[in-house]
């Protein structure tokens, strides 16, 4: 995260950063981990790290969610909305594209129903593809209005929650750009087993 | 009347308790020793953000310190209207038992 606060875990910073989560909420948990680190020692403040981070997520999105809300004009809200129902469908054929690669069947939503039922539960949850479209599903549905807002506003909070490290974030059109690119190689894939 | 929740309450005392020394890292130590139960460090901000656009917190952001990586601090502050808000739900309080009768845990009613 930050050079000033090297002990910090990085994975856990970054994604508070991903977050969109303030420089003033970041430097409360940055005080309290290095007190924690003074009193407990690093390992006891790295859990303690992680356990915060776990259960501030939820507020953290609902707040991150609110402020985004208030900064949209009604213009902006009814292109979300039309954008999310755009989603949907294009959400199905996306993950059902990445199941029918990845099992390789000939009529995957009918083998994929198959294959749920006839697995044991653990079998298909910790599947690649099932993971990989929840990853995606997850990916879109936070970019999406990011972007929107981040691009109509220049807002810093929201440009900024894609910051890896200080001084180093990741641009909004390299992101795209990543996520056509894997796209692509996931419809070449389907292509080819059609 | 707008009643304050019971978070907003104790958030709102734990900031007049504070006074200047109002901000997320004191606010939340100060709502855990009144409530005594673990807040998460996002936890409070919620419902601080919430207050703030009300008019019943000011905030400003303090110096950057070398303790938080260099990042500032942001600080609360009671507005008159933030206090004229505690006021109210002390007074709602004090209305909601006045005339009850005692409590009593041995036995009986």
């Amino acid at each position: 995260m930050s050079d000033a606060s090297p002990e910090t875990p990085r994975f856990v910073a970054g994604l508070l950063c991903w977050l969109g989560v303030p420089e003033y909420i970041i430097g409360d948990f940055v005080e309290e981990f290095e007190d924690m680190v003074a009193k407990n020692g690093r390992f006891q403040a790295n859990i303690w790290f992680w356990q915060q981070l776990i259960r501030s997520t939820p507020t953290l999105c609902q707040r991150r969610w609110q402020i985004m809300m208030k900064s949209l004009s009604k213009r902006d809200k009814q292109l979300f909305v039309f954008g999310v129902f755009l989603l949907i469908p294009a959400l199905l054929i996306g993950v059902t594209g990445i199941l029918h690669s990845a099992f390789g069947i000939s009529a995957p939503m009918n083998n994929m129903f198959d294959f749920l039922h006839s697995s044991p539960l653990l079998a298909w949850i910790v599947h690649p593809a099932v993971i990989l479209g929840g990853l995606a599903a997850a990916f879109i549905l936070n970019a999406v209005p990011v972007l929107q807002v981040s691009l109509r506003n220049q807002d810093e909070a929201l440009v900024g929650s894609l910051t890896i490290r200080k001084g180093y974030w990741l641009h909004l059109g390299v992101l795209a750009t990543a996520v056509l690119f894997v796209m692509v190689i996931f419809l070449y894939l389907l292509v080819e087993n059609l | 009347m707008n009643i304050l929740t019971r978070t907003e309450e104790i958030i709102l005392l734990a900031v007049h308790r504070l006074d200047d020394n109002a901000y997320g890292v004191t606010i939340r130590q100060e709502v855990e020793a009144l409530v005594g139960k673990l807040y998460s460090v996002g936890a409070i901000y919620v419902p601080l953000d919430r207050m703030a656009e009300r008019g019943w917190l000011t905030t400003n952001t303090g110096s950057p310190t070398s303790v938080r990586g260099g990042r500032a601090k942001r600080f609360y502050k009671l507005t008159p209207e933030g206090k004229q808000a505690l006021l109210a739900a002390k007074q709602f309080q004090e209305k909601l038992w006045s005339g009850i009768p005692e409590l009593n845990l041995e036995g009986g009613a």
